[in-house]
């Protein structure tokens, strides 16, 4: 039963993990992982535009 | 009706302030030590919140050891989740002070004036100004992404420009980079952090920008072109701004712990745990074990065997116990080496030993390709896996800080390899895009790497003499 467990968790991780990467690959933006710590949630191309504006202050 | 008057010869406020900040010899100096404030707030305000958060996490690590049976399952919670993913949470705090700094600059219009004031500096490197734009955004400061930052080289018009612009970003320290940036200065530098981490962003920032230069002087060759900028007004940062700004940034490292990273820490743990020792391994151990106990009498087995951990051991039970965790540790490791990511590990030892890198290093930096955060939750669940006292457990940090194979040269070489070599996958797969050819992602990810061996074994080497 525990093996079992174990099995279904680290299955599922993996399945997790190569759909999260498959899609991001679709995406125009090419991120799909909610990067680490730049702000921006999801979609990176649109996201890009708001963080060069913040910074140039256009 | 009103009447404004503007008057084009009237210094304003943000053009006097500018006069100082961005002076050619005064603005440099205001720059860095605006840099080292940053870095001494954000080590010395975040240090009580890491200690509860890592006792936090140790404390959880005890309870599931205590209140789940032996097994697979026990190992899989307490060294591949707890273990690896808490290793990465555990910073949170940290890294909430460092955007909280990093938000202010933004806000205040600071950072506009390091973009300004860097475009001197990067026209000598063959790069154009717009090109801070994305170095900052990746990390320049601390705590970006490469991602959008590649991204952001959508803004140069030059093709060399941006193609130079696009292979150097993914060497500033993004936020994955920084788990692990910290995790080695508190165990190896605590009395130096502050300046540690910006020693870090000087050699990251130099690294980038002489890559550059020769990147442009030999493959993308290309004339430079000119660069125009607007500088916003200064503005006083509303509390609001920045507590939203702060919180954003601080959720994405949370939630990218919590599905990105605890999934890869899963897979991970089962390729350091599987397949196992085969039976002809463990059965030589346990008849070590049992030669070990047949030297000495049943009443001092006997005592070893009952007591628990607040008992208080004879000498001979305790020499007993001393040769039982000495066995127990080697099959442990035994077990490790032997796994699917310990033999990649060791595989690879006999090259990266040059750099300082053992194999437990090794496989936590091939776990990094996925992301760079893997390489703290791996050395995490690396280190749990091989442990065998519970009297003995500690923070990844304590457990470092303890081992013979790691010190401060370990630490330097692995911190200048972090910094350069390849980018994490998905970056890769950005500069594939965004370059139009899948050459310039294989050449970031080969070149990075050679460059980060070739670095990190200098350092190390030059690095033991004096330690």
């Amino acid at each position: 039963m525990d093996t079992w467990i174990t099995i279904i968790i680290v299955l599922a991780a993996g399945v997790y993990i190569a759909r999260r990467f498959y899609k991001g690959m679709q995406k125009s933006g090419g991120c799909c992982s909610g990067c680490s710590s730049c702000g921006v949630s999801a979609d990176c191309g649109t996201a890009v535009t708001e963080q060069i504006e913040k910074i140039d202050g256009l | 009706m009103i009447q404004r008057e503007y008057d084009q010869n009237r210094l304003y406020t943000s053009d006097k302030i500018d006069k100082v900040v961005t002076n050619r010899f005064l603005g440099p100096i205001i720059m860095i030590a605006v840099l080292m404030g940053l870095y001494q707030f954000t080590f010395t305000y975040s240090e009580m919140p890491v200690v509860w958060l890592e006792n936090f996490f140790g404390w959880l690590g005890d309870m599931a050891t205590t209140h789940i049976p032996d097994g697979m399952l026990k190992s899989l919670i307490v060294s591949g989740i707890i273990d690896g993913v808490g290793g990465v949470l555990g910073f949170v705090p940290l890294i909430m002070f460092m955007f909280f700094g990093i938000a202010i600059l933004e806000d205040s219009g600071y950072m506009a004036r390091v973009a300004y004031m860097l475009d001197r500096v990067f026209k000598a490197f063959g790069l154009h100004g717009s090109s801070v734009m994305p170095f900052i955004i990746s990390g320049g400061i601390a705590g970006g992404c490469a991602v959008p930052g590649v991204m952001a080289t959508r803004t140069l018009r030059s093709p060399p420009e941006r193609l130079a612009t696009l292979l150097t970003v993914p060497f500033m320290n993004c936020g994955a980079k920084l788990p692990v940036f910290i995790l080695l200065i508190a165990t190896f530098f605590p009395e130096n952090e502050a300046s540690m981490m910006f020693a870090i962003t000087l050699g990251a920032w130099g690294g980038a920008l002489l890559v550059a230069k020769l990147l442009r002087s030999t493959v993308i060759k290309g004339a430079s072109t000119p660069f125009v900028m607007e500088l916003p007004p200064y503005r006083l940062p509303t509390f609001k701004g920045l507590a939203v700004h702060t919180w954003e940034r601080t959720w994405q490292y949370i939630k990218k712990a919590g599905t990105i990273i605890l999934g890869i820490a899963v897979i991970l743990w089962a390729m350091m745990t599987f397949p196992g020792l085969p039976g002809s391994s463990t059965a030589k151990f346990e008849k070590q074990r049992q030669t070990v106990t047949a030297q000495f009498v049943p009443s001092v087995v006997q005592e070893y065997e009952t007591a628990d951990e607040q008992s208080e051991l004879s000498e001979q039970a305790l020499n007993l116990k001393e040769q039982m965790l000495a066995l127990n540790y080697q099959e442990a490791e035994a077990g490790l080496r032997y796994s699917i990511a310990g033999r990649i590990g060791t595989a690879l030892e006999p090259i990266t030993r040059l750099a300082g890198f053992d194999w437990r290093t090794n496989i936590a930096l091939v776990g990094g390709f996925a992301a760079k955060e893997i390489v703290v939750s791996t050395l995490g669940t690396s280190y749990s896996l091989g442990e065998v006292d519970p009297e003995e457990t500690g923070s990844l940090s304590e457990i470092l800080a303890k081992s013979p194979d790691w010190g401060p040269a370990v630490a330097l070489s692995l911190i200048v390899f972090t910094i350069f070599y390849a980018p994490c996958f998905v970056t890769v797969v950005c500069i594939a895009r965004e370059a139009g050819s899948w050459k310039w992602a294989a050449f970031s990810m080969v070149f990075n790497t050679a460059l980060a061996f070739v670095l990190a074994t200098l350092v190390y080497q030059i690095g033991s003499f004096f330690t």
